[in-house]
């Protein structure tokens, strides 16, 4: 970030720091919004996020309209992200808790199975160990079934945001063309 | 320097990888003394606190006697706050901390009542608007052409001694960052004098800008002075910054010091916003002094703001209000008589009243001036608020009006800066829909804009529509009904509505059980809020 004495103050800066694997798209998507961009650093203390410098004329038009376009540009292209995170949360943790609760009905039945006393314990243990392999075995099914949901909502999503994040840096640059225009 | 990071990784260079930046993440500055300092001040307030409960609790067990006096005393204590001229939410909620804390309640009432906290202090703004009281009468007479706003500058001018004008120009800014464009525009043309009086003032690309023509313009032999709050610019207004002030021969003053004593004064907060330029230009809003107001610094998505300008006779009442903050503040001569009557006339023709509130005066004037401008509202009632906290009396109104067929309109954050704030403001401000108020909530944004427009008038300035405003902080505004005034808020309103979200009955019934809870104990504390 530069010091705010060795800055030109008829120009607005901005730091950023961004994914290494985002950077080409991100930088494009900022130049939108009439950023030009100064320097790309290595972070100092992460390999995986680079910090680009920009800076924008300070006095130019429709700043309010850019601004807030650029803030909508920035939830998206992080709402995208949170997205990729949390792709697999519902059926990770869906798997989580009946995979524990299966593993639970198999172990009873096979504790139940080695510590018979009585007929009717072998055949609760065998019903609990037969249930219990069943139910994980469904339980694999169905965390494969939602996985692949989830992928295919992911994917509709993704394809989501980026139209919306097209649109939003097409209104910027809309905005930008009004303003090159009434320069002239 | 750089914002906070864990949760990292190392990869194959040997640095690590950090998971915490989804994918783009502004950097943005922050004064890492300030919390210290803070944190500081919290724990000798609370050890004094501390102190003081202890002597308490030796009182009452040597003395059996003072178990009885004291719940005399709370019952005398119940007895004068239902007499009181508090608020009917507030007066429920104190009668019941002092009968259930019968021990200590009465303590904590009378030590956070302003009548007694504030008494010194009022005191001394009382002399001070006494002998300043001659330069209130600075509006030529004029006869209120709206006589739908007649009553509302009549109760300016008899609660506050706040005159009405006519024959001064007003632009309005529907962002921060054309308020503050304009301002520097400004003061590069300031002659004699520049008032700044903010809650917060904070290091930054803004502020450096500001401080570069200041410096310029005290060279020049502009006499410059600034107050600002001393909590509100805690955490961002740097010594260095200070130094740099006085060097260049820039007065400043602060406004209720933080201090290591415990006193319920401390929470009475200067939240104005003033700008006066040589007399002749005055702004005020909902901005501070600070990178986020002009979305250089992302705090909570877009920063939406707005103010006024005023350039004319009306700016008059502003550099009054200032003076007299100054003389409370640095508690020095003041001479009135250099500072006023500087503007010229302006060809128009509406109604301006620039007022100030405080806990000087005697009469809610915030408050009033809300009640009355939903009172005289037929047609429409636009409110724009970072925070909704109203008393019942504002609640009903909206409500009534509401009910009769008024265009009621409430525009919220999205984006909250306070989480338990936010809680309790969507909450009453949902418990409205079902009488027919609309309630909006702007898209990824934190709305800080202070705004009531009805359809004959508007009010713009650095009130909430919360109990803190009404009663714990010194306020500015701008109440008027310039035409073209209403049209630019009426088209700022109109371009928030398209870019938020309208909050349905059925929405606002599907709350978590969390969020319910908490807001059920809102309820309850809301009037301390």
């Amino acid at each position: 970030m530069k010091k705010l004495k060795e800055i030109d103050k008829n120009y607005d800066y901005l730091t950023i720091l961004v994914k290494r694997e985002k950077l080409e798209e991100v930088e494009n998507r900022y130049k939108f919004f009439s950023w030009e961009i100064l320097k790309e650093d290595e972070h100092e203390r992460f390999g995986n996020i680079v910090v680009v410098e920009m800076r924008r004329i300070h006095k130019i038009k429709n700043k309010d309209n850019l601004q807030y376009l650029q803030v909508q540009m920035e939830f998206l292209i992080n709402r995208e992200e949170m997205y990729k995170r949390n792709k697999h949360k519902r059926s990770a943790l869906f798997g989580l808790i009946f995979g524990i609760l299966c593993a639970f009905i198999f172990a009873c039945g096979l504790v139940t199975l080695l510590n018979h006393i009585s007929t009717v314990e072998v055949v609760f243990g065998i019903i609990f160990v037969v249930i219990g392999l069943f139910l994980n075995i469904l339980l694999l099914f169905l965390i494969f079934k939602m996985s692949r949901e989830e992928d295919r909502l992911f994917e509709e999503n993704s394809i989501k945001i980026s139209k919306q994040l097209d649109e939003v840096c097409e209104m910027a640059k809309q905005q930008n063309k009004e303003l090159q225009g009434e320069d002239k | 320097m750089i914002d906070k990071i864990t949760n990292s990784k190392t990869n194959r260079s040997g640095k690590v990888s950090n998971n915490n930046i989804l994918t783009v993440k502004l950097r943005t500055e922050r004064n890492r003394l300030a919390p210290l300092k803070f944190i500081t001040i919290i724990f000798l307030v609370l050890g004094q606190v501390a102190i003081l409960a202890l002597a308490h609790l030796f009182l009452l067990s040597v003395f059996k006697w003072f178990v009885g006096l004291s719940m005399i005393l709370s019952f005398i204590t119940a007895i004068y706050i239902l007499s009181s001229n508090k608020n009917s939410g507030s007066k429920a909620v104190w009668v019941l901390v002092v009968m259930i804390f019968f021990l200590f309640g009465y303590l904590i009432y009378f030590m956070s009542d302003d009548r007694f906290s504030f008494y010194r202090s009022r005191k001394r703004y009382n002399k001070i608007y006494e002998e300043s009281k001659e330069f209130e009468q600075n509006a030529d007479n004029f006869e209120i052409e709206n006589k739908q706003i007649e009553a509302s500058c009549k109760f300016l001018k008899s609660a506050g001694g706040f005159d009405c004008y006519s024959k001064t120009n007003l632009k309005y800014y529907s962002s921060g960052t054309l308020l503050f464009d304009s301002i520097i525009e400004e003061l590069e043309k300031a002659q004699q004098f520049i008032f700044i009086e903010y809650y917060i003032i904070s290091d930054g690309i803004l502020f450096s800008r500001i401080l570069d023509i200041l410096k310029k313009k005290a060279q020049e032999g502009v006499e410059i002075k600034i107050i600002y709050d001393d909590l509100g610019s805690m955490n961002s207004l740097s010594f260095k910054t200070k130094k740099e002030m006085k060097n260049a021969g820039i007065k400043f003053g602060k406004f209720n010091p933080l201090v290591s004593r415990f006193s319920v004064a401390l929470n009475f907060r200067d939240h104005r916003k003033i700008v006066v330029i040589d007399g002749k230009v005055a702004f005020t809003g909902g901005a501070n002094l600070a990178d986020e107001y002009i979305n250089e610094k992302r705090l909570h998505g877009y920063w939406k703001d707005s103010g006024i300008k005023l350039s004319g006779k009306a700016v008059d009442n502003f550099t009054l209000a200032f003076l007299r903050q100054w003389k409370f503040v640095k508690k020095e001569d003041v001479n009135y008589k250099n500072y006023f009557k500087k503007a010229e006339d302006k060809n128009n023709s509406s109604t301006v009243v620039p007022f100030v509130d405080g806990l000087n005066f005697n009469v809610r004037i915030g408050k009033g001036l809300v009640e009355s401008i939903i009172c005289n509202a037929t047609k429409k009632l636009w409110i724009m608020t970072p925070y909704f906290v109203p008393d019942d009396t504002i609640t009903n109104l909206l409500l009534q009006k509401a009910m009769s067929g008024v265009d009621v309109r409430i525009v919220l954050p999205e984006v909250a800066d306070k989480k338990i704030v936010y809680i309790a403001s969507r909450n009453n401000a949902e418990k409205l829909i079902s009488g027919g108020v609309k309630i909006f909530t702007m898209k990824n944004s934190f709305v800080h804009s202070k705004l009531v427009i009805s359809e004959n008038s508007a009010l713009v300035g650095s009130i909430n529509i919360d109990l803190r405003s009404f009663y714990q902080q010194f306020e500015s505004a701008v109440f008027t009904d310039d035409k073209s005034v209403l049209k630019d808020i009426t088209k700022d309103f109109e371009n928030v509505f398209s870019v938020s979200t309208k909050v349905e009955e059925e929405n606002s019934q599907n709350k978590k059980l969390s969020t319910r809870i908490v807001a059920g104990i809102l309820r309850i504390i809301m009037p301390f809020m």
